[in-house]
């Protein structure tokens, strides 16, 4: 091979050299120091498609990218959400420090549209961040158009699908499973990604708040009570429920996190 | 000092514009490079009543003159391409070229061909006073190349007279440029000074009473008594014109000989952009449409620029040959003006609506203009950070419809449902929403909460209620069968309680909130409805 033909070649930033320890390609920390010792580059890469599977939604991929786009909202860039499973909520995302007037929302109708809008943001230069929910379906020409797009664009670009699709290829550069464990910890294994081996399993606690939950006898729970439905006034319910709850559980109380002491300042 | 210029061939000027769209569209939809021939070549001509009305030079050139029949035309050249002629298009392209000039020039007046009693005008005239634009275009010869490149960029057809006043500049304009210029004093500049007027009025008295814009029959009438040239009515006193051929000539001749002052009425450029193209053909193809959408935008394009304005939404109706409108906005989010945005938009939008019948016409409009946006931009693109641009989200906005896209507000409100509100607006308030509407909700913050940089998060002061990221649009209604409740499995609550009552004032909403765990792992948000005794399924901790 001439050496003109391999300069070009090592030119390709896609191609991994061993000897190169640093590299080019910048990242942003994912605000999970275990994470950000798995990835090769020290956080999410930028200018990468990465895939993230997961075996239902609302498993904690938003927690998972909440520090990323919290840091990326700060900067310019619109950060876009496009065909998002549910309705987002604001209250969450600001409590998350996350800018939500830089998110923009995109509803889709049929997959074309998803991975047109997706690739007119994603090349746009005006996204630092896309996120976009595809069909549990082989996409593997869509996705690479992506991949492309991301990097014309030189955003973070992130595709969320079924978990099923592990088993497949897939162009996306980095390629993350996320599973639910026992004990509200997320299991995240890296299967493939940039500058290096994969292969790594780390266990995320991505809701650090469940050390003050715990589990409530379902005695202690609303009844329903049909026959006196008119009776019901709530708010002596809510009384009568705050003493019990008093009573057995005294840990909720005295710790921050309760729910109700910020409830009630609210009420009055 | 005053300059005219005069159109005489816009009429086929005009249709010519329709006729090359039409080529253009042939060429695409037949991919024949045999139509390319320049078609400015062959004889045209444009009829009004079956009368011949404008001819061009190859017309001429065959024996046509302006007044004869159109059968009589037709025998004399075979290939004569005829058009009726359509005024309003007349009008429209006028009034295009007056915003043209208009940058010359702030006195300008416009004046359309008219056959009356007081009055009697051949072609399309723009009439401008120059004096005071001279020494910013140092010197007439300038300024009048400047002009003349303006409208040779328009491909149009034009004659330059210079006169002291409106009128004799308009009259001058009928003979060749040069004769007036000489009138003029050669000083360090040309100007209109009183030998200058009086050398201008000479010219004026040479030249034959057919040229002065009175009607026909006046004219005629005067001939036939024996005035050949203007300078034979100059000498006649004004009471005795005005016994034997009436008040309006001797108004006329008061106005040209500079005795009295004659009324103008200015042009002020159009406050909105209004244009309509009808084509000869009628098109077939939504291709075949980017030609004339790609005329208007640069129209369009052209006279923002002028007027240094932006819009944010063009208006577009196409009219089908079954007398059907078809109308749509594209929205704008740039402030740019980009004639090829506009294009590309617009072809977008026009992806989403079918087509019935061929299309016979097109007309863009935009009536809310915007002074443009002058922000301080940078210089060079700072590295690594991102456009402040939202062209993509019009894109999208564009191919999806505008309700496609939106963003989330988080208002004062206790109920959930409600503290999250969805806006879908103007990509322009997308812009603007980042600098001025910055949080005017105060939520109770923690300062420990910080991800900065690489450390990694510390959860351990945290205070703030934590809500789920995903909410269902509607509540779902779940089951309790008194050990767990049930969702696609069991799911067990993990947390005290959250009571949310409000608007017991107007519909009344009680719910305890709680967090439960699936069997899965999930932690879904789930309420019991006080009111309706029953279990709800909210939001889920994604």
């Amino acid at each position: 091979m001439s050496s003109s033909a391999l300069k070009q070649l090592l030119r390709n930033q896609s191609i991994w050299q061993a000897a190169c320890r640093k590299s080019k390609t910048t990242s942003m920390s994912s605000g999970y120091r275990k994470l950000d010792q798995s990835l090769h580059y020290g956080g999410w890469p930028q200018a990468v498609l990465s895939e993230i599977l997961l075996p239902q939604h609302g498993i904690g991929e938003i927690r998972l990218l909440s520090p990323l786009l919290s840091q990326l909202s700060q900067k310019p860039g619109y950060i876009c959400w496009i065909n998002p499973p549910f309705l987002p909520n604001a209250t969450a995302l600001f409590e998350q420090q996350i800018q939500i007037e830089k998110l923009i929302f995109i509803r889709t109708q049929t997959t074309q549209q998803t991975i047109w809008t997706a690739q007119q943001a994603m090349s746009s230069n005006a996204c630092s961040a896309v996120l976009c929910w595809l069909p549990a379906q082989s996409l593997n020409r869509e996705i690479r158009k992506l991949s492309l797009a991301v990097k014309s664009g030189n955003c973070w670009g992130f595709i969320l699908r079924h978990y099923k699709m592990h088993t497949q290829p897939s162009p996306a550069a980095l390629r993350i499973t996320l599973e639910n464990t026992t004990k509200l910890k997320r299991q995240l294994s890296i299967i493939k990604q940039p500058g290096g081996w994969a292969g790594q399993e780390i266990t995320l606690e991505l809701f650090p708040e469940s050390l003050y939950w715990t589990n409530q006898a379902a005695t202690d729970w609303p009844q329903i009570n049909l026959n006196s439905k008119e009776n019901i006034r709530p708010t002596c319910v809510t009384e009568h429920k705050q003493e019990v709850r008093a009573q057995n559980n005294s840990q909720i109380q005295s710790s921050p996190s309760t729910f109700n002491n910020h409830n009630l300042s609210m009420y009055h | 000092m005053w300059l005219t210029v005069r159109f005489p061939l816009l009429p086929l000027e005009t249709l010519y514009t329709s006729e090359q769209i039409t080529q253009e569209v042939k060429q695409h939809t037949e991919n024949d490079y045999a139509l390319q021939k320049a078609p400015q070549d062959s004889p045209q001509v444009v009829i009004e009543n079956s009368v011949i009305y404008c001819l061009n030079q190859s017309a001429y050139e065959c024996g046509i003159r302006s007044g004869h029949s159109l059968s009589n035309a037709l025998a004399l050249c075979q290939k004569l391409k005829s058009c009726e002629r359509s005024i309003a298009q007349e009008k429209q392209r006028l009034r295009n070229l007056a915003v043209l000039v208009y940058q010359f020039s702030s006195t300008l007046s416009i004046n359309y061909p008219v056959t009356g009693k007081n009055e009697s005008i051949q072609d399309h005239l723009l009439t401008l006073e120059i004096g005071r634009s001279l020494k910013l275009y140092q010197g007439v010869d300038n300024l009048l190349s400047e002009i003349g490149k303006q409208l040779d960029n328009e491909k149009t057809k034009y004659q330059f007279g210079i006169g002291y006043n409106e009128k004799s500049a308009r009259l001058l304009s009928q003979v060749p440029l040069e004769k007036s210029l000489n009138c003029l004093s050669r000083g360090v500049q040309h100007i209109c000074d009183e030998p200058a007027q009086k050398a201008l009025l000479q010219l004026i008295c040479e030249q034959p009473i057919g040229l002065m814009e009175v009607d026909p029959a006046t004219i005629e009438k005067l001939s036939s008594v024996g005035f050949r040239s203007i300078n034979d009515l100059y000498r006649i006193p004004q009471a005795t014109l005005t016994k034997r051929f009436g008040r309006p000539l001797c108004n006329y001749l008061m106005q040209l000989f500079d005795t009295l002052k004659a009324p103008i009425k200015l042009f002020t450029p159009p406050e909105s952009f209004h244009q309509k193209i009808e084509f000869i053909d009628v098109i077939h193809q939504r291709a075949a449409l980017s030609y004339p959408i790609k005329r208007l935008t640069k129209d369009l394009a052209y006279f923002l620029r002028l007027k240094q304005k932006q819009c944010q939404c063009l208006y577009w109706e196409l009219y089908d040959s079954e007398k059907n409108i078809i109308g749509f906005d594209v929205l704008l989010s740039e402030s740019n003006i980009d004639e090829n945005i506009y294009l590309e938009l617009t072809m977008l939008n026009l992806e989403r609506y079918s087509l019935h019948a061929p299309i016979e016409a097109i007309a863009l409009s935009v009536n809310q203009l915007y002074s443009l946006n002058t922000d301080n931009k940078n210089l060079f693109d700072e590295y690594g950070d991102f456009k402040q641009d939202a062209h993509f989200i019009s894109k999208i906005k564009a191919k999806l419809g505008a309700s496609s896209c939106y963003q989330i507000s988080v208002h004062n409100e206790h109920v959930p449902e409600l503290a999250t509100q969805v806006v879908t607006e103007t990509a322009q308030h997308f812009n603007e929403s980042t600098e001025t509407n910055k949080a005017t909700y105060t939520y109770p913050q923690s300062p420990n909460f910080n991800y900065g940089g690489s450390t990694a998060i510390d959860f351990s002061h945290q205070t703030i209620p934590s809500r789920p990221a995903w909410l269902l649009e509607k509540p779902k209604p779940i089951n309790f069968n008194q050990t767990s409740l049930l969702y696609q499995g069991k799911m067990k609550i993990i947390s005290a309680q959250e009571k949310v009552t409000q608007y017991w004032w107007k519909k009344e909403i009680a719910r305890d909130y709680y967090l439960a765990e699936h069997e899965d792992g999930t932690i879904y948000w789930v309420f019991f409805d006080q009111l309706k005794q029953c279990w709800f399924l909210h939001g889920i901790y994604g």
